[in-house]
């Protein structure tokens, strides 16, 4: 897309860059310097898309072992409060856990 | 009308009795029965004695769920060293850890645990394991070149990791303080039947 060609003919290389919010667009040139500039940069795309994908791995793979434990960490919790109530206790605002009053043990 | 509906529909969208199949089922279904349970739960500790009754029933009506959330922390702790270490790699170092996790757990247990309190102690296991994951994760990308963002991603899930193992301690602490009597739960080799003395 950063080839642009020009109605007297050539091709011009160009790329936009964002500078104090705005888009401009720079005009590299033509020629084998031009193309050696597009090579460039499109090794510098490939390679941050590389690490782009690298790091959506990463995070998938933290947010799948992190879902396990979750899991069985809310199981685990909610026996424990099965437990606690069912042995007539409750919890005091959400803090300590206290007995209720004369409520037998389960 | 609507109202009463949902209300009903609150107090029992399962039978207790099938609730450890539902969560067995596990996804969206497990959520969905938690959820439930969890509702029925804080009714009860509000004073609703037909949610107490509730409580009470499921409480010793769901060994299954017991087994269940065995399971679920075994494939856990699996995986967890399947990420550290790789599948099937670092055979040595694996075995190593496995033995101190052991270790960890019958120190935890003491002489003559609860089947709650076994419950507990696999979860301050495993939370520690993934404390130990968490870690060394964060410690392996900050020697790469990583960018911020994914650092602190993974500052973040270390932190959460900790939190998590401290609420377990807590809750283990909060058990045995209390002293709450057992049901007893006797899960059977390969968890393939359970019996519950009340």
């Amino acid at each position: 897309m950063a080839w642009e060609t020009r109605a007297r003919g050539g091709r011009y290389y160009t790329r936009s860059i964002r500078r104090h919010g705005r888009v401009y667009r720079e005009y590299i040139g033509t020629g084998p310097v031009a193309e050696l500039a597009a090579q460039l940069e499109a090794a510098e795309r490939a390679q941050r898309q590389e690490e782009r994908l690298a790091l959506a791995r990463d995070r998938q793979a933290a947010e799948q072992l992190e879902g396990f434990v979750d899991e069985v960490d809310s199981l685990v919790a909610t026996l424990t409060r099965l437990a606690l109530v069912s042995a007539g206790f409750h919890q005091h605002h959400r803090g300590a856990w206290r007995k209720r009053r004369g409520q037998e043990a389960h | 009308m609507a109202k009463k509906l949902t209300e009903s529909r609150n107090l029992a969208p399962v039978a207790p009795w099938d609730v450890a199949a539902e969560v067995d089922a596990g996804g969206e279904r497990r959520r969905e029965v938690m959820g439930w349970l969890n509702s029925v739960i804080d009714r009860a500790e509000a004073g609703d004695r037909e949610a107490l009754k509730t409580v009470r029933q499921a409480y010793t009506d769901l060994p299954q769920l017991w087994s269940t959330t065995d399971v679920l922390r075994t494939n856990a702790e699996r995986s967890m060293l399947d990420g550290m270490l790789g599948t099937d790699k670092q055979l040595f170092t694996r075995a190593t850890i496995e033995h101190q996790l052991e270790t960890m757990r019958s120190d935890l247990r003491g002489e003559a645990p609860t089947p709650l309190e076994r419950l507990l102690v696999d979860r301050i296991v495993l939370c520690w394991l993934e404390c130990q994951q968490a870690d060394l994760t964060l410690a392996q990308r900050m020697n790469q070149n990583t960018t911020l963002a994914q650092g602190e991603y993974h500052q973040r899930r270390a932190e959460r990791a900790e939190k998590r193992l401290f609420r377990a301690i807590t809750a283990l602490a909060t058990v045995r303080r209390l002293g709450i009597p057992a049901v007893q739960v006797n899960v059977a080799e390969e968890i393939k039947q359970v019996n519950v003395v009340g």
